[in-house]
């Protein structure tokens, strides 16, 4: 970035002249980007490549897997695969896939309208109840697992999906309150108030336009 | 409900600066008013439910925490007092592991936010195949804790077939013994692995949310990138910090998978949850784990608060 720094500079400050010696600079800052851009993809390779050594890994069977020096070639295998499948990864996926969706599901209708009163209209006192969220989360699950789970024994509820969706929903809820509240933080006021003019109603205003506001959206080239 | 709000510490510091104008005291009028209710309505439902999940299983854990409970005597059940908590003080393991967690969480909260800057700096600008590149990013933090540790231990670290000390061996560096001779690094290396997508996101999303027009004008007025992004992205990125700090901090005290799985708590690495979990699960001391877990969430709390104060203090000063 740095570099770049020093070309841009003298490119906009001469700006006014005709640009004379314009085609160097303008060939340097386009080697700065692409030394930016090869580094970018340097340090995404380094962050990838445990992700991608375990999917080819994956592919090996035992004794390629623990050979040294490692193999980069060989003929890739889905015994692996078969076998996790045979000891009912199927069943556990599905498992997991209900409980993620349905936790999700429920934490974000009741996220929004929190976040929304915490930022955009904020309640009295709106701090306290942000901080009230976030707090659920300092107590360390090891801890809490054990009351959680004689209680959930005393109600024959253990061994149930419907009950680790629940705890999900209270893992969860903090986060999706605090990133949500501070998506919404950036939404302009502008806007807020324009719906409002508008008469746009509460409710209308809260999902249609925050929402679609606060949604990650690309950003003209600068 | 209004009780346990109040018995959580106040910031007298707005969280979100650009919030904070709205907490001046204006008479409602009548319109407002009704909209403050409804606002209350909307917030509701998810406060009662955060609630009754978390506040049950804390209130039960405050009670065990004065309890004297062995799972394996469970008949003989009995009030404690402080106990447990003197037991926790006194017993020299507490201290440790208070010290092992500052350092392994604050090690990699730096690392992990200092590399999730410049990756969202380096992924903010236009190129060919930027969507892939942030996607692949992304892929640590999708990782479950638990095969990330196993990744990182058995197929990286490992001194004889890890995929790191062949790396380093090609460069000529003698293999390093990482498992055994330096079980933190290890630690913070995961961690630093799992979070930088995370604060990557929360920074980019900041980046992002930057208004092209304020930019562009710093441009026409000459400022070079580097104080354009000193004296006006940073102070932007203040309250997205914030939350990557907090969060981060909140979620790392709590780590357990990559401890239990990487050295079992041996050099350095016994943290503060890992020390929980071998009372409460090992040791099958109730009433002594619950207590861990009440000191605990009090330690969170000062080092979340700590953490957040000391960010203001920098981007005030680096606003300036």
């Amino acid at each position: 970035m740095s570099i770049t720094a020093e070309s841009t500079r003298s490119q906009t400050t001469e700006s006014a002249q005709p640009e004379r010696s314009g085609s160097s600079r303008f060939t340097r800052r386009k080697v700065t980007g692409y030394f930016v851009t090869l580094l970018t993809w340097v340090l995404v390779f380094l962050f990838f490549f445990p992700v991608l050594w375990m999917i080819v890994t994956s592919f090996k069977n035992e004794g390629q897997a623990a050979s040294f020096p490692p193999e980069f070639f060989f003929t890739p295998t889905f015994d692996r695969y078969a076998a996790v499948f045979e000891r009912g990864m199927g069943l556990y996926l599905l498992n997991s896939l209900f409980v993620a969706v349905l936790s999700t599901v429920v934490v974000m209708l009741l996220a929004i309208p929190a976040a929304y009163a915490l930022s955009v209209r904020p309640i009295g006192r709106w701090q306290d109840g942000l901080f009230f969220f976030i707090s659920t989360k300092f107590l360390p699950v090891a801890a809490s697992i054990i009351p959680v789970f004689l209680l959930l024994r005393s109600v024959n509820l253990l061994d149930n999906l419907w009950s680790l969706g629940l705890l999900y929903l209270g893992i969860n809820l903090p986060l999706a309150v605090w990133m949500m509240r501070s998506f919404f933080a950036e939404v302009p006021r502008a806007v807020v108030e324009a719906a409002q003019i508008d008469g746009a109603s509460y409710n209308r205003e809260l999902w249609r336009v925050s929402l679609r506001s606060s949604l990650p959206a690309p950003r003209p080239p600068r | 409900m209004v009780d346990t709000l109040e018995t959580t510490p106040t910031f007298d510091k707005p969280l979100g600066g650009r919030m904070g104008r709205k907490a001046a005291k204006v008479p409602l009028k009548g319109q407002e008013l009704s909209e403050r209710k409804f606002a209350r309505k909307l917030i509701f439902p998810a406060l009662v439910v955060a609630i009754l999940i978390t506040q049950i299983p804390f209130i039960a854990t405050i009670y065990y925490s004065f309890q004297d409970w062995n799972l394996a005597r469970s008949e003989e059940r009995s009030f404690a007092g402080f106990e447990n908590y003197v037991a926790v003080i006194t017993n020299g393991a507490f201290l440790p592991s208070v010290w092992a967690t500052v350092r392994i969480v604050g090690g990699s909260m730096i690392l992990s936010l200092l590399l999730g800057l410049l990756v969202a700096v380096l992924l903010d600008r236009n190129f060919k195949g930027q969507a892939l590149a942030r996607t692949l990013l992304i892929t640590p933090f999708l990782v479950m804790p638990a095969a990330a540790a196993l990744i990182w231990k058995y197929s990286l670290l490992e001194v004889n077939t890890g995929m790191v000390n062949w790396g380093l061996g090609l460069i000529g560096i003698d293999p390093v013994a990482w498992n055994t001779d330096h079980p933190a690094l290890t630690i913070v290396f995961t961690l630093t692995w799992q979070y930088t997508p995370f604060m990557m996101l929360i920074l980019l999303a900041g980046l992002q949310s930057q208004s092209a027009e304020v930019l562009e004008a710093a441009d026409v007025d000459g400022a070079s990138s580097l104080q354009t992004f000193r004296f006006m992205t940073l102070p932007h990125l203040r309250t997205y910090a914030e939350l990557a700090i907090l969060l981060g901090t909140v979620f790392m005290i709590q780590v357990f998978d990559p401890v239990n799985i990487m050295t079992n708590g041996a050099g350095d690495t016994k943290t503060i949850a890992y020390l929980l979990y071998e009372r409460a699960f090992i040791g099958q001391q109730i009433g002594e784990a619950a207590a861990y877990g009440v000191i605990t969430v009090i330690v969170t709390i000062v080092i979340a608060t700590a953490a957040l104060r000391t960010m203001f203090k920098i981007f005030t000063e680096e606003a300036r």
